[in-house]
């Protein structure tokens, strides 16, 4: 063991990306304990299916330890990075898996994450609010196609399939949406904590 | 969609691009328009920022007993330590330099411990922090922000007055930097460390002993 656990505890998740990159193991378990909960509320989320979100998880774990060295700071805190991994692994997994997936349109779910190291947490407590109050500036109608693309992993003809309505207008809505989101959130770095 | 499209037709199809929902075909057909015009590449780069974004929206969920412990182990496997070269050909932004085998041994490991200190200048303004940590090896983390875009030295400074060059570290437009240093030195001796820019020019300080 490179660093002990207590130590590690105190690191932010850059340095803790750092210490897994060089091989610590301590730094992968404080790691995995810091952000277990967001992973996996994601999957669950996305997946709909314990077995599936967990192995969704785990797989979450192993990449961020594989490709922690080509974490980019300029791109997304921490959090979102991984997130992002978690999402791309979803997707790929319920396109041949897919069971019953949870409903995502349910915004009293989407509060800010509790956990986390004190300064991502930071970060991803000013992403969240801002994106909270974003969203609920939207349009009801392209609100709902957001969070189907976003945290429901659907395509736009699925979600039209879902929806109701045109193909086109789901396109529209999205682009509406996503665009709007762009222009009222401003991206934290890790400059600004 | 024809291998040719218009910025308009990107434009109507960026937002599901920005979230990784089309079709490997139809992506690659955007993708190449992106590549060759400037204002479609970079309206797709905003908006992938913020749909990246959504995923901290996302409830948290308590995982299974035991979860924690598998996916350590599925992690570490039987694969570390991983040697320096290998990271430093993969790392894009993050580097992690030299991954040496830390040679000093504490006499009596109850005495391995920690230290951290704030980075900062001679006017107080802070650039990041600095960690030391030691049991079986001595490593000195570093976060590094605030910075201007440049080479960067590490010196540790040891309790006999001398000053030992880490590493070079470069810094790019963003400013920020995270690396994990194995020191071949007694921990117990590290007073401090500087940060210098390329000219040798003191930038900040961490006093750590």
């Amino acid at each position: 063991m490179v660093m002990w656990t207590s130590h590690v505890e105190r690191l932010d998740d850059g340095a803790l990306l750092a210490a897994m990159a060089a091989g610590d193991a301590n730094a992968a378990t404080v790691f995995v304990r810091r952000h277990q909960r967001a992973v996996f509320g994601l999957a669950i989320t996305m997946c709909g299916d314990p077995r599936l979100a967990e192995d969704v998880s785990q797989q979450t774990f192993e990449r961020v330890w594989k490709h922690a060295g080509t974490y980019d700071a300029r791109r997304a805190p921490v959090r979102a990075w991984m997130l992002t991994i978690t999402r791309r692994l979803c997707i790929d997994s319920f396109r041949t898996n897919r069971s019953t997936p949870i409903d995502p349109f349910d915004l009293s779910a989407l509060l800010p994450p509790a956990s986390g190291s004190v300064e991502d947490a930071a970060v991803a407590r000013a992403e969240v609010r801002g994106l909270h109050d974003a969203l609920l500036g939207l349009p009801p109608e392209q609100r709902r196609v957001l969070l189907q693309a976003s945290l429901g992993g659907r395509t736009a003809v699925e979600i039209a399939e879902i929806e109701q309505i045109p193909v086109g207008t789901v396109k529209t809505r999205l682009r509406l949406a996503l665009a709007r989101l762009r222009n009222e959130v401003r991206p934290v770095g890790v400059d600004d904590v | 969609m024809s291998e040719q499209i218009s910025c308009d037709a990107f434009e109507a199809a960026a937002a599901e691009l920005a979230f990784e929902l089309v079709e490997p075909d139809v992506r690659d057909v955007l993708l190449t328009h992106a590549a060759g015009c400037d204002r479609c590449r970079a309206e797709l780069e905003s908006l992938s920022v913020t749909a990246d974004l959504l995923v901290l929206l996302a409830p948290e969920g308590e995982p299974p007993i035991g979860f924690e412990q598998r996916a350590v182990e599925a992690m570490v496997g039987d694969r570390r330590p991983r040697r320096w070269l290998a990271l430093v050909a993969a790392a894009a932004v993050l580097f992690v330099v030299g991954l040496g085998i830390g040679s000093w041994r504490s006499d009596d490991e109850s005495t391995s411990t920690f230290r951290q200190a704030a980075l900062v200048d001679d006017h107080g303004t802070g650039f990041g922090s600095v960690s030391l940590a030691w049991s079986d090896d001595v490593v000195l983390t570093m976060s590094l922000k605030g910075l201007d875009a440049g080479d960067y030295r590490c010196l540790v400074e040891t309790s006999d007055g001398r000053s030992h060059l880490i590493a070079t570290w470069p810094i790019g437009a963003e400013g920020t930097g995270w690396w994990a240093v194995p020191l071949q030195l007694d921990a117990r001796s590290v007073r401090s460390v500087l940060i210098q820019d390329d000219d040798g020019t003191p930038v900040a300080s961490a006093v750590l002993n």
